[in-house]
């Protein structure tokens, strides 16, 4: 090996051996084949679909909308419960903020955060395993 | 037609563009799918795929680079990906073993035909080696671009390549004929 470029030393034996053996050869129809398969519906370039897809994100949204909404309804420790006359009330920027900092809410985005990682890095796997 | 004409010809769907591109590197790509799986099917299979993939992606590949590197970097990663399928569909290289078919246990032919020679020395390397060693050997690929092509660190190439030029070159030796020797290494 050539130290100062790490390429291949034009006088080591082993580069004169792999020149005279050269490439192996393909088949001789290889391009056909490979031509004929881009000609298939195989080759249509296919976006890859995510891990969690629209009907998965729909519903984590509905469910985290529902945890909102029985936040703003569900009774605050220490006052009366909530109705439906109490709604623009409860939008508060206060109660906005109780509702933000409920288990609830946390628990949802952290569930949210960690679907969201896992969906990234699972994608990430596929994508190396087929060297997409 | 050159690379940087085929290219763009090539990404806007014309698909003899592409069949040009073929013709010009398959028989690299062969080489070291060949070489790192060892089995004709898989590697003819295995180039196919490659370029099925590089068509695909074609649109991707930056021009700063060359499109070799580029084909190699999808060509080896192919073949090291369907090695490990293969390597999980019979479970182990006990397996291999059991069925005659690891390579590394062949006896050396008995012939002084250099392309025989090597790819019976090459077939007793790791089989990433001997993609490693067709890369920086045959194309003249530099360890940076191995890195690249191979997503190995740069010290881990090194040493796999310093690793498998000691053994390869000793392999040879004993089983090249001397005059075949000398002659090689006067050239």
């Amino acid at each position: 090996m050539d130290a100062d470029n790490e390429r291949v030393r034009k006088d080591d034996p082993l580069r004169s051996i792999f020149h005279a053996a050269g490439h192996l050869t393909a088949p001789t129809d290889l391009e056909d084949r490979v031509l004929e398969r881009l000609s298939g519906p195989e080759a249509a370039i296919r976006p890859e679909p995510p891990l969690i897809g629209w009907n998965g994100w729909l519903s984590i949204a509905a469910l985290l909308v529902a945890l909102v909404v029985a936040g703003m309804w569900w009774p605050a420790p220490g006052r009366e419960p909530s109705m439906l006359t109490d709604v623009t009330r409860s939008l508060r920027v206060t109660e906005l903020a109780d509702i933000l900092n409920s288990r609830w809410t946390v628990a949802a985005i952290a569930v949210m955060v960690a679907l969201t990682v896992m969906d990234r890095l699972l994608l990430r796997r596929v994508r190396v395993f087929f060297a997409l | 037609m050159e690379d940087h004409q085929a290219i763009p010809l090539a990404i806007a769907g014309d698909q003899r563009a592409f069949g040009v591109l073929i013709g010009r590197y398959k028989h690299m790509v062969y080489t070291v799918a060949r070489r790192v799986l060892r089995n004709d099917m898989d590697a003819e299979e295995v180039t196919q795929d490659t370029f099925v993939k590089a068509f695909r992606r074609l649109s991707e590949f930056q021009g700063s680079g060359k499109f070799s590197t580029w084909l190699y970097s999808i060509a080896y990663r192919t073949a090291i990906s369907a090695l490990r399928n293969r390597k999980e569909h019979n479970t182990s290289t006990e397996d291999l073993q059991a069925t005659g078919r690891d390579p590394s246990q062949d006896p050396a032919p008995f012939t002084n035909d250099r392309k025989a020679v090597l790819e019976w020395a090459l077939s007793t390397l790791p089989a990433e080696d001997a993609g490693l060693m067709t890369m920086f050997y045959l194309e003249e690929l530099s360890v940076e671009e191995i890195v690249t092509v191979s997503g190995l660190g740069a010290s881990n190439v090194k040493v796999r390549l310093h690793r498998s030029r000691k053994k390869l070159f000793e392999m040879l030796q004993h089983h090249l004929k001397e005059e075949a020797w000398t002659l090689i290494t006067n050239e």
